[in-house]
C-alpha cells in the first residue's frame, strides 16, 4: 500500500508554546484517517503544516510519495475548522473561483459546482449570495468547495460542527462516497462516535505529541481492560461467582460483565443451571473511553 | 522551495482577476469614480473664493496690491542714452493722477507716440498684446539708478520690486537683464514693471519712427533676462520665454498634480488591499485560499488586481482633471518625464502594497491595520509637506536625498521630474533602489503574510515579526 501522506518528526513552536512536538504518522491511499485530540492539542497546526501553510521548525512532510510541493495543492481539498467564504458573492461565483484555483477551467468549475449543488439538493441557491444562506447550507457550500477538482486527498477539520442530524447524515454519505471513489481522507473531529464509525485508522494528539496511532479496532482493543461480557438468559447472581456488573436487556437477556478469571466459573455455573449462553466476548472500550483515558 | 514553484502565473492571474472584478463592481468604488471629480472641481473653486475674499491672488503670490506703489528701477547703460527722463516723469505723474481719478491704468491716455503710421500700427498692437503684464492696474513708480550695482542693492534691500538694465544688448536684441527679489514658491514668475518699462522704452525711442534698430525695438521692445536677488546670493531664473503667466502657473502645478495622482493610486489601491486582507482575515476565507495558493501568489495576485483597480480610478481622475488642460495646450509634458513618473508610480505601488499587506497581516483587525498603515502613508506623502523646497530647489540636497530614499522616492522623484527633471544617473539610481526595495518588501511582506495572516488576537510584538521574517 502507498503512503499518501508521510509525516516525519515534525515540530512547531509559537513563542512559548510547543504546538506540535516530533509527530510522525502515515496515511495510506484510500483510507480514512481520524485525527483526534482535545482543544489546543496541536491538530490544526499539524494540518496546516501538512498543507504547507506553516513551515515545520523541524521534520518533513511528504505527500503522494514525494516531498510536499505547492503544486500538490491542486490534488488536496481542505476544509478548515475556522471557515468562511466571500459572504457577498454568489454561490456559483465562489465555487467557480475555488475550482479555478484548483486548476479547472471556468466551464469545468461551474459544471462541477452545479453537479454538487444538485446532489446536495441546494441547486436553487446557485445565484444567491452566501450571506442569504443558512449556516448549514453555507457549510455545504464550503464542503463542495473542497470536493471541486476531484482531490486525491481530503483534509476535513470538524466537518460536522454546526450541522443538524440530517446534514450530519448527508456529510457522512459524502464521505462514504469519497471513500468508495478511492479518495484518501484525513478527518479531524471531536465526535468520537463519528470517528469510530467512519475511520479506518485513528491518531490521537495530546499536548503536541501523537499519543496513539493505529487501526481503530486495534486502538480500542489495545486499550481495553481484562473485562468480558457474557450474555445469557440465566441469572447466577449470589451464586458464588464474582460478577462486576449485571444488566437486564430489553430482550430479557442478562448481560454479565466479569473479569477474565471469572469467565470460566461463570460459564460452568450457567450451564449447571441449564441456562443458554448467547455470546461471550472481550469488552472493548469505546473510542471516547480510550480518548478520555489517554488525555487523562 | 524555489520561487518559481511558489509563484505560478496561472494562480496569480486568477486571483488578480477576481480582486479586480470584485473591487470595480463595488458600489463604493463606482460612486467614488464619479463623485471624486466633482469633489475635486469643488476643491479647485474654493481656493479661488478664498483668494478673492482674502485680498486677491497678489497676496498669495507675494506681490503688492494694485493700491500699493511698486518701485521699479531703470538703469540706462546704452551709449546713446536711450531712456528719456521726461517720459519717466510723465509716467509717474500719470500714475499718480490715475489713482486720484480712480481710472484704470494705463488703458486711458495712450501717448501720441503710439499712434504709429501704416502697417506698423497693427503689428505694434499685436506686440503690445503679447507683452501682457501683471502690472496693468498696479501703480508703478519708475526711478533711475546710476549703475546696475546700485539698482541691485535697491532690490536686495527691498526698496525696489524690479531693476532693469538697459544696455547694448537691449539695443541689439531687445534683451534687458532684470533683477527681482526672490519669488514666493508658488509664484510662476510674476513681478511688476515689465509693461511700464516697455512703455517707457517705446516712448523714448519712438519720437520720429526711424528705420533701423528703433523699429525693431518698437515691435519687440523688451525681453527680460531675469536674476533673482536673494539674501544668500543671486541666481538666474529659468527663462519662461513668451509663456503666459497662467500657463507657467499651470506648468508648475503639473508635477504636483502627477504626484497627487500617484499618491491617490498608491493609497487607494493599497487601501483596498489592506481592507481586503482585513476582511478576509475576519471572515476566515484566507485559510481556505491558502490551501490552494502560496502566500506569494495570493499577495501578488491581490497587488496586481487591486493596483489595476486603483490605476483605473486615478487614471480616470487624471483624464478628467488633466485631459482638458492638455487638450487646450495649456500644459505639456515630455513623454520621457511621463514615462519616469509612471515608473515611479509602478515601483512605489509595488513597494507600498507589500508593506500595507504585511501591516494588514499582523493587525488584529481592520481598524488596527489602518492605524499601522498610516505610518506608511505619512512616510510616502512626506515630500508633499515640503512642496516649496521641490518647487524652488528641485536639485537641492533635500530634494535629491528624498528622491533617492526608496520610501519617499515615488513622490519626490515625480515632483523633480515634473519641475525640471533630474540627472540621468539619479533617475537610474532612484529606480534601481526602488525596485530592489520593492522586491525585498514583497519577499518580506510574503513571509510576514504567511505566518501572520492566520494569527488572531493581539498584534505580535516587533521582535516576533522580525523572527517571522527570518524563519518563514
Amino acid at each position: 500500500m502507498t503512503a499518501v501522506l508521510q509525516v516525519d518528526s515534525v515540530s512547531k513552536r509559537f513563542r512559548d508554546v510547543q504546538a506540535v512536538d516530533g509527530v510522525s504518522l502515515q496515511v495510506q491511499a484510500g483510507e480514512v484517517f481520524g485525527l483526534l485530540g482535545p482543544n489546543g492539542a496541536g491538530k490544526t497546526t499539524l494540518i496546516r503544516m501538512i498543507l504547507d501553510i506553516y513551515r515545520p521548525d523541524t521534520g518533513s512532510v511528504a505527500v503522494f510519495g514525494h516531498k510536499m510541493s505547492r503544486r500538490d495543492l491542486d490534488d488536496i481539498g481542505y476544509l478548515p475548522e475556522e471557515r468562511g467564504l466571500y459572504r457577498r458573492r454568489k454561490v456559483i461565483q465562489v465555487l467557480d473561483y475555488l475550482g479555478r484555483l484548483k486548476g479547472l477551467s471556468h466551464a469545468e468549475a461551474v459544471a462541477e459546482g452545479e453537479r454538487w449543488l444538485e446532489k446536495l439538493d441546494i441547486a436553487e441557491y446557485r445565484n444567491k449570495k452566501l450571506e442569504a444562506l443558512s449556516k448549514g447550507n453555507q457549510q455545504k457550500i464550503q464542503l463542495i468547495g473542497t470536493l471541486i477538482g476531484r482531490p486525491k486527498l481530503l483534509v476535513w477539520d470538524e466537518p460536522f460542527s454546526g450541522l443538524d442530524p440530517v446534514n450530519v447524515s448527508k456529510v457522512r454519505e459524502m464521505l462514504a462516497e469519497q471513500r468508495e471513489a478511492g479518495t484518501t481522507v484525513i478527518l479531524s473531529t471531536h465526535l468520537m462516535n463519528q470517528a469510530e464509525a467512519l475511520c479506518d485508522r485513528v491518531g490521537l494528539i495530546h499536548g503536541g505529541h501523537l499519543v496513539l496511532d493505529g487501526p481503530t479496532d486495534e486502538v480500542r482493543a489495545q486499550h481495553g481492560s481484562d473485562a468480558w461480557v457474557v450474555e445469557t438468559d440465566g441469572d447466577v447472581r449470589g451464586d458464588g461467582v464474582v460478577v462486576d456488573r449485571s444488566t437486564t436487556l430489553a430482550s430479557g437477556l442478562t448481560r454479565h460483565t466479569v473479569r477474565l478469571d471469572a469467565v470460566e466459573p461463570l460459564l460452568a455455573r450457567l450451564l449447571d443451571h441449564g441456562a443458554t449462553v448467547r455470546s461471550v466476548q472481550p469488552m472493548h472500550p469505546t473510542l471516547e473511553e480510550v480518548f478520555l483515558r489517554a488525555v487523562g | 522551495m524555489p520561487l518559481a514553484d511558489r509563484v505560478q502565473p496561472r494562480r496569480v492571474r486568477i486571483v488578480a482577476r477576481r480582486e479586480f472584478a470584485a473591487t470595480v463592481t463595488r458600489l463604493g468604488y463606482v460612486a467614488t469614480l464619479f463623485l471624486m471629480p466633482l469633489l475635486m472641481g469643488a476643491v479647485a473653486v474654493l481656493p479661488a473664493v478664498g483668494i478673492a475674499l482674502s485680498g486677491g491672488e497678489e497676496s498669495m503670490l507675494g506681490l503688492k496690491k494694485a493700491s500699493d506703489v511698486s518701485v521699479v528701477v531703470v538703469v540706462d547703460e546704452t551709449a546713446e542714452g536711450v531712456v528719456e527722463p521726461r517720459w519717466i516723469a510723465w509716467h509717474n505723474e500719470d500714475q499718480a493722477q490715475a489713482v486720484a481719478e480712480r481710472r484704470l491704468l494705463p488703458e486711458r491716455d495712450r501717448p501720441p507716440e503710439m499712434n504709429l503710421p501704416g502697417p506698423l500700427a497693427a503689428r505694434a498692437a499685436t506686440a503690445q498684446r503679447d507683452w501682457g503684464g501683471f502690472d496693468e492696474g498696479a501703480r508703478i513708480l519708475l526711478k533711475t539708478a546710476e549703475s546696475s550695482d546700485a539698482a541691485r542693492a535697491l532690490v536686495r534691500a527691498g526698496e525696489a520690486e524690479s531693476a532693469w538694465i538697459i544696455g547694448a544688448d537691449w539695443v541689439e536684441h531687445g534683451v534687458a537683464p532684470v533683477f527681482i527679489p526672490e519669488l514666493a514658491p508658488l509664484n510662476p514668475g510674476i513681478y511688476p514693471g515689465r509693461l511700464a518699462v516697455a512703455r517707457l522704452l517705446r516712448r523714448s525711442i519712438a519720437k520720429d519712427i526711424p528705420e533701423g534698430w528703433q523699429t525693431a525695438r518698437l515691435l519687440q521692445v523688451l525681453e527680460p533676462d531675469e536674476t533673482e536677488v536673494g539674501r544668500e546670493g543671486e541666481e538666474p531664473r529659468a527663462q519662461a520665454g513668451n509663456q503666459d503667466a497662467m500657463e507657467r502657473g499651470l506648468q508648475n502645478l503639473l508635477p504636483i498634480l502627477f504626484a497627487s495622482f500617484f499618491a491617490m493610486t498608491v493609497f487607494v489601491a493599497s487601501g483596498y488591499l489592506l481592507d481586503g486582507i482585513g476582511e478576509e482575515k475576519e471572515n476566515r476565507v484566507l485559510e481556505v485560499l491558502l490551501a490552494s495558493l502560496t502566500p506569494e501568489e495570493l499577495l501578488l495576485g491581490k497587488m496586481i488586481g487591486l493596483g489595476a483597480a486603483g490605476l483605473l480610478q486615478s487614471g480616470f481622475f487624471a483624464l478628467v482633471g488633466l485631459g482638458p488642460l492638455i487638450a487646450l495646450d495649456l500644459i505639456s509634458i515630455s513623454p520621457w518625464a511621463l514615462l519616469g513618473m509612471a515608473t515611479c508610480s509602478l515601483l512605489g505601488y509595488a513597494l507600498y502594497a507589500s508593506l500595507m499587506a504585511a501591516s494588514g497581516a499582523i493587525a488584529g483587525n481592520r481598524q488596527e491595520g489602518r492605524q499601522i498603515s498610516a505610518v506608511w502613508t505619512l512616510t510616502a506623502a512626506s515630500p508633499m509637506f515640503i512642496l516649496p523646497v521641490f518647487m524652488s530647489q528641485p536639485d537641492g540636497t533635500v530634494a535629491t536625498a528624498l528622491s533617492l530614499f526608496p520610501l519617499t522616492a515615488p513622490i519626490a522623484m515625480t515632483l523633480r521630474l515634473g519641475v525640471e527633471g533630474a540627472p540621468a544617473w539619479q533617475i537610474g539610481l532612484c529606480f534601481t533602489l526602488m525596485a530592489a526595495t520593492a522586491w525585498l518588501a514583497w519577499i518580506g511582506g510574503s513571509r510576514i503574510f504567511r505566518v501572520g495572516i492566520l494569527m488572531t488576537g493581539a498584534r505580535p510584538p516587533l521582535r516576533t515579526v522580525l523572527r517571522w521574517l527570518r524563519d518563514a
